[in-house]
């Protein structure tokens, strides 16, 4: 494993590279410019490959590409950059012994980073070791005056804490995992002293996630319409087809899912109902996430029920911004979710969680 | 619940019929779930648009190139070295 | 009148700023084709916005100079459509809390003044400008991003006189504030009429419809002329059933037409953009801006004629437009009088200007060369005739003035023994004219100067060659 090779999923946009070569929305366009983390990594003397990993959603949000990350990791890489809204790479984290850093929102910038979902879009790190991630960290994280949510506020801090790092833990989320894993995750808990926490929201979290979600990616993909670059479809001959037939043709499933949804929950007559008070209910989540008795929420990756249901685990970071730490610990999925800019405590909770036997 | 062909009107796209079967599935599902937030008492609540509290980012009024206009162009589907070209007349 | 017109106007008026509202590509009227593009307003992915901090403060002195209420948090949403000028698919827009609301703008009518209220004014991007050919439909994105404040009004004008009074008041505030150059003729400038017609008196108001596409205040005044007859006439005939609609208007058949039904979207999808971050406006930074405010068209006017007692219309010429001004401050900083400068302005530099068929908005100038003749001329060092000369090459090649007197011997004679020489000569030649002069005819008298100073190849003191010839014609009596 080589800690300076690494891998970026291709939403990373290069100079002179395809875009998100999983969709055949973005064929014939190179990007004429470099992201900002590549800039940085490049000036740290990273060796970096371009990898299509990002898939542009089947039906089910949560599609795991096993494979493609397989493949990215069977030589020397030793990590890869990827922007994961949903949390299926986290979920993939677990199940392939690699870890998913994810940093708070606004603490990497997103220059030449394709967007999905502008309020929760965030390049995380999924690496074969935690010091791997831990050092991409320090490099990718840093004020970029071209990502206009960024401000010198936004900075993580990574000198050691001398306090031990509070855990808080909802005991009730068990009810809905097979025993087995409750235990692990239990006694995970008692080990690290967590005080009981409930997390009121957690239940909604996935409607409000997959409200605010579509309505912001169905506009990140308004521009892709066939007139100025990209896929252009063969049989247009006018504008209503080139935007027509374009984008049918090239759009996946899922995307088109999440377009008409994100139309569907803007409309005048909906709006109201849907996105005004899906953005109430983040400040809510948000606000619910207090931070007061606790530094560290620890979660479990996976409860019982579908991928729909699954989906409230990995909203509470995007939806608050937080920062969060997936892993394992042998079958067990761990997910700790800290106070924005506050990683160095998701470090130090990983740590004594692995070392404990 | 709108019938799907107008938001994809809406949306520039239009799905194949086993695509609309099985979004349309999958949005009734989506729907059904939305009920739930109908109950929550938000009165009184902002809503919130972003996670970070911050206001006035802003940078100053300096112009300057970042790529030149082959850049932009040379991936567009004109034959012109000038304009994005679209085929047909706007009616 | 058994019918009432209601208007309301949205006027577009670009910022002048350097680069563009989200992005840093310059503004720059007439430029090459997409030239001042880059991935963010092309609408290529991966580029935030960044909001231009420039045209905040421009948009807070739009609000200061239309006695708005500026907000004190303002903050940016999309508007989401399908169009080729657009490139993101929705345009970034202020819906939810505009920059300012509840200003006003009183104007002068024939008869009185009339106060237009203005519902708000917000900060938006533009959009790109199509080219249409014969087959295909060119698209150039340099004024997609450039920054605009919309100021809309209340329907409160009754008719187009209204309309084009408010429009030169608002062009005037915007120039003097130096919020924006205000030229129709570029685009920078541009006014969406909103029309209805009701019965007088009637509460309730008529279908409104929407025109666009007028690019002179004729075209204004025409358009809305066209549009509240086709109204009224609908009401009154039933010939024709009115919808509320957007209509362009074309100025070579001098009628509005429908536009395509895709102009009238309906339904927006507002919401807000959580990529910039809102703009909390402090009292100190309005206070700050007001302060340094330029002065005003009015304030001019009122401190030119009643500290420096200068004369009312040709004063009200010079604040009537913002370039005249500027050329009047820079060049009297330069000579120090002011009655001289005026004059050279008002009666020179704009017969000049209109020999050239060019707005008034459009003179260029170098006003240092410019003050150079005006002094050469108050020195008596060149004569009048001369002065004009050369304005008239100043404002052509842009000479230097005192270079060229030099070079072409242009200074003035006004030694006596050269003009005497001359005006003895001239009498002489001229013996008919003068016996006619002697006998009463004044109007010759003008002959007799003209040919003396064409002898003096134009560059006498008038002065001097009016006393010579004034006191020989005097002993001949």
């Amino acid at each position: 494993m080589n800690p300076k090779h690494i891998a970026v999923d291709d939403t990373i946009m290069r100079v002179n590279m395809p875009v998100m070569s999983t969709t055949e929305i973005f064929r014939g366009y190179l990007s004429p410019i470099d992201a900002h983390v590549i800039t940085l990594l490049e000036a740290n003397d990273y060796t970096i490959n371009s990898v299509p990993l990002s898939q542009n959603f089947g039906t089910d949000l949560s599609e795991l590409p096993l494979q493609q990350v397989r493949e990215v990791f069977k030589g020397d890489i030793s990590a890869c950059l990827v922007n994961d809204p949903f949390g299926s790479f986290k979920q993939l984290a677990t199940k392939e012994n690699l870890i998913f850093l994810q940093p708070s929102y606004a603490s990497v910038s997103r220059y030449g980073l394709v967007q999905h979902v502008p309020s929760m879009d965030q390049i995380g790190i999924l690496a074969k070791d935690i010091s791997t991630a831990y050092e991409l960290l320090s490099v990718i994280q840093s004020i970029d005056p071209k990502d206009g949510v960024m401000t010198e506020r936004n900075t993580v801090s990574l000198t050691p804490n001398k306090l031990e790092a509070r855990v808080a833990f909802d005991a009730s989320l068990l009810n809905s995992t097979n025993d087995e894993y409750g235990e692990l995750l239990n006694s995970i808990a008692k080990d690290l002293n967590a005080v009981d926490v409930k997390l009121i929201y957690f239940d909604i979290s996935k409607q409000v996630m997959t409200i605010l979600a579509a309505a912001e990616l169905s506009h990140s993909i308004n521009r892709y319409d066939g007139v100025r670059f990209g896929y252009r479809s063969a049989d247009a001959s006018n504008l209503e087809e080139i935007y027509e037939k374009s984008r049918s043709e090239s759009f996946s499933i899922g995307m088109k899912l999440f377009g008409i949804l994100g139309v569907f929950v803007l409309s005048q007559n909906n709006s109201k109902r849907y996105y005004e008070q899906a953005m109430k209910l983040r400040r809510m989540i948000k606000e619910s996430l207090d931070y007061v008795k606790y530094d560290v929420i620890l979660l479990p990756t996976e409860i019982n029920g579908n991928n729909y249901t699954n989906l409230a685990i990995f909203s509470q970071a995007p939806l608050a911004g937080l920062a969060s730490l997936t892993f394992s610990k042998g079958n067990c999925g761990i997910q700790l979710l800290a106070k924005p800019y506050h990683e160095q405590q998701l470090l130090e909770t990983y740590n004594r969680i692995i070392s404990k036997d | 619940m709108e019938d799907l062909r107008v938001l994809e009107e809406i949306e520039k796209f239009s799905l194949t019929d086993e695509e609309r079967v099985t979004i349309e599935a999958m949005i009734e599902r989506y729907y059904e779930s939305f009920n739930e937030l109908d109950g929550i008492d938000t009165s009184g609540i902002e809503p919130l648009v972003s996670v970070i509290s911050q206001s006035n980012i802003m940078r100053e009024d300096i112009a300057k190139h970042t790529v030149t206009r082959d850049d932009i162009l040379s991936g567009s589907h004109s034959e012109s070295v000038e304009y994005f070209e679209i085929p047909g007349i706007l009616r | 009148m058994k019918y009432e017109v209601v208007i309301g106007l949205e006027v577009h008026i670009e910022l002048s700023t350097e680069s563009k509202l989200f992005c840093s590509c310059p503004v720059k009227f007439d430029a090459a084709p997409n030239e001042n593009i880059c991935p963010a307003c092309a609408g290529m992915p991966g580029i935030p916005p960044v909001l231009n901090k420039r045209a905040v403060e421009l948009g807070i002195i739009a609000g200061l100079v239309t006695n708005s209420k500026i907000s004190s948090v303002t903050a940016f949403d999309k508007k989401n459509y399908f169009y080729p000028d657009l490139p993101t698919g929705y345009q970034i827009t202020q819906f939810f809390a505009p920059i300012c609301k509840d200003g006003y703008i009183d104007i002068e009518l024939s008869d009185r003044t009339k106060r237009i209220t203005l519902k708000q004014i917000h900060i938006e991007e533009d959009a790109g400008k199509l080219v249409h050919t014969a087959t295909s439909t060119l698209v150039d994105l340099n004024r997609a991003g450039v920054p605009l404040i919309e100021v809309v009004s209340n329907p409160d004008f009754s008719n187009a006189e209204e309309v084009i009074a408010y429009l030169e008041k608002l062009r005037s505030l915007m120039t003097f504030a130096s919020v924006s150059d205000c030229k129709m003729q570029e685009g920078s400038m541009r006014c969406d009429v909103n029309l209805s017609v009701r019965e007088t008196g009637a509460i309730q108001l008529g279908t409104r419809t929407e025109i666009k596409n007028m690019s002179s205040f004729k075209s204004i005044t025409e358009a809305i002329e066209y549009e509240s007859n086709r109204h009224i006439e609908a009401l009154e005939t039933m010939s024709e059933v009115l919808v509320q609609e957007t209509r362009g208007w074309d100025d070579d058949a001098k009628e509005t037409y429908a536009m395509r039904e895709k102009e009238n979207f309906d339904d927006y999808r507002y919401f807000p953009n959580p990529e910039i971050m809102p703009v909390v406006i402090d009292s100190s930074v309005v206070d700050k801006l007001k302060r340094n405010l330029p002065e005003m068209a009015h304030e001019k006017l009122l401190r030119l004629t009643e500290q420096l007692k200068l004369p009312v219309i040709e004063t009200k010429q010079i604040t009537a437009s913002k370039t005249l001004s500027d050329i009047f401050d820079s060049t009297l900083a330069l000579t120090g009088n002011p009655k001289e400068v005026l004059n050279w302005i008002v009666v020179e530099l704009l017969s000049i200007q209109r020999g050239e068929n060019k707005s008034v908005d459009d003179i260029v100038i170098d006003t240092k060369k410019f003050a150079d003749i005006i002094k050469m001329v108050e020195q008596r060092t060149i004569n009048r005739n001369v002065g004009k000369k050369l304005l008239q090459l100043l404002v052509e090649q842009d000479i230097n003035p005192t270079n060229y007197v030099t070079e072409h011997n242009l200074i003035i004679i006004s030694d006596n023994s050269s003009v005497e020489s001359v005006v003895d000569e001239i009498l002489n030649t001229h013996q008919g004219v003068v016996s006619e002069f002697l006998e009463g005819n004044q109007k010759v008298y003008g002959f007799l100067v003209g040919q003396t100073m064409k002898q003096l190849g134009g560059k006498a003191d008038p002065k001097v060659v009016n006393e010579l010839l004034r006191s020989k014609l005097a002993s001949m009596e």
